[in-house]
């Protein structure tokens, strides 16, 4: 008992002692971006919510946006990146797609929120889209960087810059990101990357995994109807998704969980 | 030779620090979930790493041995919440301290009037008061990350 209080207090002490010993501005993640960079990401990725949700508007449901919220927030505590504040949304679209801006902005479609039967698959979706913020997929596509003397790498200082030219330039830069979300799509590597991320997130959470299984059957027969055809155009085939999880599910038998079904019923399917 | 190797098997080479990235981490005595934590772990709490064990890592900390989901592990420290404010304040420290799970996520993130710069600069193409709303929603990772893992637990449900 002492020495379970005792590794409590040490814990403790380590956990308030990291921040003074990160730098204010450090490079982060193995030096690939700077605290510059993370806030530019906020910013960028800010406004790019803002556009999205000029073109689709937010679900009126304000109990369900909570519970995506809030659920969401508990995922992205556990697996997102610590430095970045995590929004989620449901967006009033049919379509069946999930949009990750920089910065932590996501937005899922109505559409994907009705297909979904649990809360082990909403879980799948939001870790998906947290792994590519975590993996800065759209940030390392478009070069932006928060300090540096091109257009691209000066947009800490572009954001709200007096000159026409800067405005133009992150007008641009936003409209190339609006192209990448819902026309181009990221690499098939990275969406492959972003589930198995989503695979591990699930089993670490303690939900099951195997709603992923169940998720991308529901998937794969909208596609067969003609439907999701934005996702089907911007994600690898669903066969070679399943594959993925099939695999982790063979290498951990015991990573069923948690479904809460009741909970999401409540809350997302009123 | 075949027993340095048992050897080797048997017994993880410690030595690696790694660091809680997650809020919380389960340190468990098997490499398998659903059992009693140990104790659970801090972000920023630093860790020796053993062996892996599937999606599990062996660690010791403060005298203690059990197994973490290697998902809740980063090999440096973990950064301080970032801000729009040109001031580095970290925020996630006043976000815990408040009394009610639901917060401003804009006031938590201590966003000024300025902070609305983009919206500007994106003119008639963007809803900043949509993007703010969504703010709005946000939660205490505290609160947020007990509600995830509490199939129980309930949220606010007043507009």
């Amino acid at each position: 008992m002492i020495a379970g209080l005792l590794a409590l207090t040490i814990s403790v002490t380590s956990a308030q002692d990291f921040r003074m010993r990160a730098p204010k501005v450090a490079q982060l993640n193995g030096a690939t971006y700077s605290a510059a960079d993370v806030k530019a990401e906020i910013e960028f990725g800010r406004g790019l919510a803002a556009r999205i949700l000029n073109t689709y508007p937010l679900v009126g449901d304000v109990v369900m946006q909570k519970y995506v919220a809030t659920l969401g927030a508990g995922l992205a505590a556990q697996v997102g990146r610590p430095e970045l504040t995590f929004h989620f949304a449901v967006i009033d679209s049919p379509d069946v797609n999930a949009y990750a801006c920089p910065g932590g902005y996501i937005l899922l479609t109505h559409g994907l929120v009705k297909l979904l039967a649990n809360e082990a698959e909403l879980v799948g979706v939001l870790a998906h889209e947290i792994a590519h913020v975590n993996e800065r997929h759209v940030v390392k596509k478009l070069k932006l960087k928060g300090k540096g003397d091109s257009a691209v790498d000066g947009l800490g200082a572009m954001i709200g810059g007096a000159t026409a030219s800067f405005r133009v330039a992150i007008q641009t830069l936003s409209a190339e990101a609006m192209k990448l979300l819902f026309e181009e799509g990221l690499m098939a590597s990275e969406e492959v990357d972003a589930d198995k991320i989503a695979i591990r997130a699930l089993h670490a959470t303690g939900h099951d995994v195997n709603a992923w299984v169940t998720l991308l059957e529901k998937l794969r027969k909208n596609l067969a109807a003609g439907q999701a055809k934005v996702l089907a155009k911007t994600h690898p085939k669903v066969e070679d998704r399943m594959q993925l999880v099939h695999a982790y599910l063979k290498n951990n038998p015991n990573a069923a969980g948690r479904t809460n079904e009741q909970r999401f019923t409540r809350y997302a399917h009123p | 030779m075949p027993f340095l190797l048992t050897m080797l098997a048997l017994f993880p080479a410690w030595g690696a620090d790694f660091y809680v990235k997650s809020l919380k981490a389960p340190l468990l005595p098997e490499a398998r979930n659903g059992v009693p934590p140990i104790i659970q772990l801090e972000r920023g709490t630093k860790v020796e790493a053993g062996k892996q064990e599937g999606p599990f890592t062996a660690v010791k900390v403060a005298g203690q041995s059990g197994f973490v989901n290697k998902l809740f592990l980063t090999d440096r420290p973990p950064e301080a919440k970032s801000s729009l404010l040109k001031q580095e304040i970290d925020i996630s420290t006043k976000a815990r301290r408040r009394a009610s799970g639901f917060t401003s996520a804009a006031a938590a993130r201590g966003l000024k009037e300025d902070s609305d710069a983009i919206f500007k600069t994106l003119g008639d193409d963007a809803d900043g008061a949509a993007v703010k709303k969504v703010e709005a929603w946000n939660v205490a990772e505290a609160a947020a990350a007990d509600f995830l893992g509490n199939p129980d637990a309930a949220i606010e449900t007043t507009p």
